[in-house]
């Protein structure tokens, strides 16, 4: 895997807005999980954002703010999102289904496909270079990220990578109807997490490695091997999961899970908190841990100059 | 370079099932496109002739209510491109999948039922989100070590494609199984109708009075493979791929600039890929989708890199519809399929070409193709364009 | 409440104006591209919807919204030449 530097880093999720590598009060005691929204209008145009539902503003305020911040030109905008323009596709659906006859207003349409949010970015930067969406359900950021190597390794500089995920109420209905447990229910989130990639130049931290497994027996015995490639002394790496493991083998170790609740691309801002730890330089490596899948796991290493 | 070697091809739309059969179409100049009623109103697509029963049992699967169509098109094209190779620990496979609509022809049911006051039934969700369609395809094939589904629009297959080329040539994996599928959904083409973009007649890609686009749905896939995996698995080289690019036309969210600049750019870094000129291109598998903007955006961006040495160039949506993240993979398959027969398509149903140009193909016609250029455009300004050169 | 105000009314609803009100439109001001709102071809067909189910006005061919959509005296124009 081509070592790729993370120039910057900014999320949006329960936590609020978080720009940079600085830890921010993280907030704990929370009723739901829903994004706060930050103040779109200073940075995407009015005349786009009326369109826009929540998780493509939330995309385009991190992307675009991560572009106003540098002056390079993207050679590539590479995002994931699990479940993709949810209020939009909801939108539309209830339109046709009311109306059989007559014209319908096709705004919820055109602003429903998964590459909306690519799409929009690259439209408000004029950017001409390669652009693509990845959508495997709990591993899109992680093939994101992996599609960022690949793209590094056949010589891309400089890429923008993000991920985004909606909560929207019929999620909650659908769920009880299909006898999820509430407990599951309440931990819904919803968040957006972007980045700054750089192939050449340093910043300090750096993505040394990533792994998607389709299937995974055991995830312990997963991350040790995967320590072992990389080279990783057990004791001197963080853990950070998406979700509260369930053993404790003596890492040290996180969870987001409670800071910004669960949704498909939340390994995206367990990378933004783990470029926090990164800087602190008081681990060797930071793993992120995506355990959302039932069957598989992703995982990334973070590791500083 | 390591070479990527194309081994295997399915497809399956409204003219059938198996990559020979739609070339046999497709050079007699058939269209599988036809009219249908819908809630009560006519309207031409690409249907394909079976039904989810029927497919079910073509693919060898139990039938359920809840297994989408996008789903078992898919499973259905991706056996016949698979063939006979078996699954190898030391060539591990990975499997890309293009799709847009996924399970949206049972989340629709629901949402259909909800208005007429019918009891709920959440399970018609369970295959709404697009990868979940990807793992359909894939458990019912074998152990793939690494999936992933692409969602951009109307070039998804055609970008997992790319995605697949260049994960072989980088010696990640040795095999690659790439392509899409989607399903014709009240939710598309409620779309494109509100886009008044739907053509009420037959649709007329690359005809001046062309009036917009027919959906269709189906699925296309290719087996790549790494030199060295053929020779373990002694499949025969179909073609190489030898050139892709994906770039954005960032013009609008749906419409394209009217000089095609996303399309310019996508083929003028594919022929750099393949480190050939313009002229070395025998034929051109279009976009096309009939569309005044699409079609008139395509030939300028076309003129742009070819000058005025266009090649041979046609559009077969008029014989499957548009196949929306499918068609990047069929029209793929199609475009081996003309550098193996020796045979470019022509255009469907033109009867004022919107070029004086000769190289709009009005039938099909035998020539020696070397490299075909397949393009794909999709919204969002996302552009891809891919060439298949000849196996020798 | 007058044609035009009602037009403006209707136009910032169909079409997300939040932070327009209709005092901000004037009744002759170029409602498409960079001189004028800023609509774009999106906004064109929502008013086509607009027309539908507003005011029953069904605009059959998408070329002429060109001139009928310059602005709201033109749209009111044409609410009252296809009424007649």
């Amino acid at each position: 895997m081509k070592k790729l530097y993370i120039n910057q880093a900014i999320s949006i999720s329960a936590q609020g807005f978080w720009e940079g590598f600085d830890l921010p009060d993280l907030k704990e005691d929370f009723q739901g999980f829903k994004a706060v929204d930050p103040e779109y209008k200073t940075v995407i145009p009015v005349m786009s954002l009326r369109r826009m539902s929540k998780i493509t503003k939330m995309a385009l305020m991190c992307g675009l703010t991560i572009s106003k911040n540098t002056e390079v030109v993207w050679d590539g905008i590479i995002l994931g999102t699990g479940l993709g323009n949810l209020a939009d596709t909801e939108k539309f659906l209830t339109l046709i289904s009311a109306n059989d006859d007559g014209l319908n207003s096709p705004t919820a349409f055109t602003q429903s496909s998964h590459n909306t949010l690519s799409g929009q970015i690259a439209l408000q930067l004029k950017n001409h270079g390669y652009n693509m969406t990845h959508v495997q359900r709990t591993f899109s950021f992680e093939n994101a990220l992996l599609d960022a190597s690949l793209q590094a390794c056949c010589g891309m500089k400089n890429i923008l990578l993000g991920a985004a995920d909606e909560h929207i109420p019929i999620l909650n209905t659908l769920a009880r109807e299909m006898k999820f447990e509430e407990k599951v229910i309440s931990n819904f989130g919803e968040g957006a997490s972007f980045f700054q990639l750089s192939a050449d130049v340093s910043s300090g931290i750096y993505v040394q490695d990533a792994l998607v497994k389709m299937k995974s027996e055991n995830h312990l015995q997963e991350i040790d091997s995967f320590l072992l490639k990389n080279q990783v002394e057990k004791k001197s790496y963080l853990l950070i999961a998406t979700s509260d493991l369930k053993s404790d083998s003596g890492m040290h170790q996180l969870s987001v899970e409670s800071l910004v609740g669960n949704y498909m691309t939340n390994s995206g801002i367990a990378m933004h908190l783990a470029c926090s730890y990164v800087k602190k330089k008081e681990y060797s490596h930071v793993l992120i841990l995506n355990a959302n899948s039932a069957t598989g796991m992703g995982l990334i290493l973070l590791g500083h100059d | 370079m390591t070479k990527v070697n194309v081994t295997g091809l399915g497809v399956v739309s409204a003219l059938g099932i198996s990559a020979k059969h739609h070339f046999n179409q497709l050079r007699s100049g058939v269209s599988g496109i036809g009219q249908f009623q819908r809630d009560g109103h006519l309207l031409y697509a690409g249907k394909v002739h079976f039904t989810n029963q029927q497919l079910s049992k073509l693919c060898e699967v139990d039938y359920s209510d809840y297994t989408s169509r996008t789903a078992l098109l898919g499973l259905l094209a991706a056996k016949e491109a698979f063939g006979r190779i078996s699954f190898d620990s030391r060539f591990p496979a990975a499997f890309l999948n293009g799709t847009t609509v996924g399970g949206m022809d049972l989340s629709e049911q629901y949402f259909e039922g909800k208005s007429k006051g019918n009891p709920a039934d959440a399970a018609l969700f369970t295959m709404h989100d697009l990868g979940a369609n990807t793992d359909f395809i894939a458990k019912n094939l074998g152990e793939f070590q690494y999936i992933n589904t692409i969602s951009t629009a109307c070039s998804s297959s055609a970008n997992a494609i790319m995605l697949g080329a260049q994960l072989i040539q980088s010696g990640e994996y040795h095999r690659v199984l790439v392509g899409g599928t989607d399903a014709l959904c009240k939710f598309t083409l409620e779309g494109f109708k509100s886009l008044m973009i739907y053509d009420s007649e037959l649709c007329q890609p690359f005809d001046a009075n062309r009036r917009g686009l027919n959906l269709g749905e189906g699925a296309g896939y290719l087996l790549l493979e790494s030199e060295d995996s053929i020779k373990e698995s002694g499949n025969q080289c179909l073609a190489k791929v030898t050139g892709w690019a994906n770039r954005n036309d960032a013009f609008h969210n749906t419409g394209t600039s009217p000089e095609g600049i996303g399309a310019q750019k996508a083929m003028q870094a594919a022929l750099e890929i393949a480190n050939l000129k313009p002229s070395e291109i025998d034929y051109i598998n279009a976009h096309g989708t009939g569309t005044q903007n699409n079609d008139s955006s395509e030939l300028a961006a076309m003129e742009a890199v070819f000058g005025s040495e266009l090649p041979d160039f046609s559009s077969t949506k008029g014989a499957t519809g548009h196949t929306l993240a499918a068609s990047g993979a069929i029209e793929a398959v199609f475009s081996v399929e003309s550098l193996l027969q020796g045979c470019a398509y022509g255009n469907f149903n033109v009867s004022e070409p919107a070029t004086a140009s000769k190289a709009l193909l009005r039938k099909a016609v035998s020539k020696d193709i070397r490299h075909v250029m397949s393009n794909s455009f999709g919204f969002g300004g996302n552009s891809t364009s891919l060439i298949f050169s000849k196996s020798s | 409440m007058s044609l035009q105000e009602e037009i403006k009314k209707h136009l910032i609803d169909q079409l997300n104006l939040e932070d327009l009100t209709p005092e901000d439109i004037a009744d002759d001001q170029p409602l498409f591209g960079d001189a004028g709102i800023g609509l774009d071809s999106i906004d064109a067909l929502e008013i086509i919807v607009m027309l539908d189910n507003n005011f029953g006005v069904v605009l059959q061919n998408p070329e002429q919204g060109r001139e009928v959509f310059k602005s709201v005296n033109t749209l009111a124009d044409y609410i009252v030449k296809s009424r007649s």
